[in-house]
């Protein structure tokens, strides 16, 4: 267990906490739809890519969403998504994008390993159509960092569910985007202040990686022969 | 009866859905948290609030007092009058000592260093506003979590009561009404936040929060009492 600072800078918000405790070996990384036919996924590939090597080296859960239909029609999504998500004013008809569609898959920088969840989903919340809480339970995730796209749609509606379900939530403010700087402002606003912590990639990186190594420290993992006795 | 009500407002580039028809009988009011203990500047929050940021004290009891608190009056006789269905939330830890919440959340935390903004199932300040007096037939919901969909049987109810749309007011406006709202309308539900029967603690996250409104859109109580009016006459 170790303390990090969660809205240590918040003094605006009644009820914000300084700093909270945490396992930081239970803590996950989710990438929220990083898909290859996102134009919006292009500008936070890099600190992604970072923090997904990250997680790796220090052998902690990586969790991907993706989002579509799950069906090639678009029945399966509700009434007004059917009609209008990703459409621009111009298109004829939505785009549709499903499993095997072209781009549908994780963006190939940040390809899946085999045994790394890929959850899809039909919404934009992924704990409204997907068995994503399961998962993470499953892992024995209690922190997750979220990055991701974009910022105060899909990740917004994850990341707020997320903490109502009691996970330590911190967001990316460098490894999410949304295309309007005001909304990606907002959502960083709100969710410092009513949800959980924001954090840079960097910052991540530097406090999760310090309490990790005092963890390392003082518990030898498993079947390591190098960790001090 | 079923009749298109205005949606969504144009957006630069992006397709809009700029009438969507509703069948106004399928509609209810749910209210948000609107508990003593959020209401009543001596009460809950209202206590603590006033001491450590008195200019959040004032804002917010000064729009609830002026605005919301009338406008939800409003809402909820033309609901019973027309006999839609009303819906509350309770929000709170629902054991005296908070061992519910999910011990790490921040909620927690707040409980742990002796905060007063946490309500509890059963004080004076968890009760809703008694003005409220809810009916036999009104749902009550309790919940520890922001969104009524994460914890409680709000989607059961609605299905199974037939609802289709939802009028949402209450606060704060970019935490559980919002996080609600999405919910309701990532579900399907034909979701409308009253904008002028919400509050939250700063001006600028009631408009940022309005303002980037997606699978949700906002009314006033004006709009949403007159469109309704109109498709129950017709």
């Amino acid at each position: 267990m170790g303390t990090i600072a969660w809205q240590a800078d918040v003094d605006d918000w009644p009820g914000a906490v300084g700093e909270i405790e945490i396992e930081p070996t239970r803590t996950g990384l989710l990438i929220v739809d990083m898909q290859a036919y996102s134009a919006l996924a292009l500008h936070v590939v890099e600190p992604n890519r970072r923090l997904l090597e990250f997680f790796r080296r220090h052998g902690l859960p990586v969790v991907y969403l993706r989002v579509g239909s799950f069906l090639p029609d678009a029945r399966d999504q509700h009434a007004k998504r059917r009609l209008s998500w990703l459409r621009a004013a111009d298109d004829p008809v939505p785009p549709r994008h499903y499993p095997g569609s072209g781009g549908y898959d994780v963006c190939a920088e940040l390809a899946p390993l085999p045994d790394e969840p890929v959850i899809d989903k039909n919404s934009t919340g992924a704990f409204n159509s997907s068995a994503l809480d399961y998962y993470l339970r499953a892992l024995g995730l209690e922190n997750l960092v979220v990055t991701g796209v974009s910022t105060n749609h899909c990740v917004e509606s994850t990341a707020r569910d997320a903490a109502d379900r009691g996970y330590n939530v911190i967001l990316v403010s460098d490894a999410t985007f949304t295309a309007d700087p005001q909304a990606q402002e907002a959502t960083l606003y709100t969710f410092a202040r009513a949800f959980g912590a924001v954090k840079a990639t960097d910052q991540v990186m530097a406090e999760l990686g310090a309490l990790l190594a005092g963890e390392a420290a003082r518990v030898p993992a498993r079947g390591s022969t190098s960790a001090p006795l | 009866m079923r009749g298109a009500v205005p949606w969504e407002s144009p957006r630069p580039g992006r397709y809009a859905i700029a009438r969507w028809e509703i069948d106004p009988r399928r509609t209810a009011l749910l209210l948000v948290d609107l508990q003593e203990g959020h209401t009543q500047r001596d009460l809950g929050w209202g206590a603590r609030l006033e001491a450590s940021h008195s200019e959040i004290a004032a804002y917010y009891y000064g729009r609830l007092e002026a605005t919301v608190l009338p406008n939800v009056r409003r809402l909820l006789a033309f609901a019973r009058s027309e006999g839609l269905q009303v819906v509350f939330t309770r929000h709170g830890a629902q054991l005296p000592g908070g061992r519910d919440l999910i011990p790490w959340h921040w909620q927690a935390q707040r409980e742990r260093q002796g905060g007063a903004g946490l309500l509890r199932r059963g004080s004076p300040e968890y009760a809703l506003r008694a003005e409220w007096a809810p009916r036999e037939e009104e749902l009550v919901l309790d919940k520890n979590t922001l969104s009524p969909f994460n914890a409680t049987p709000l989607d059961q109810c609605l299905r199974n009561t037939g609802v289709e749309n939802l009028l949402l007011a209450g606060v704060l406006t970019n935490a559980a009404v919002e996080s609600t709202a999405r919910n309701a309308g990532d579900r399907g539900f034909n979701a409308m936040v009253v904008e002028d029967a919400c509050a939250t603690f700063h001006p600028y996250e009631h408009e940022a929060s309005l303002r980037l409104a997606s699978w949700w859109v906002r009314k006033t109580s004006e709009e949403a009492i007159a469109e309704h009016s109109a498709l129950l006459r017709g």
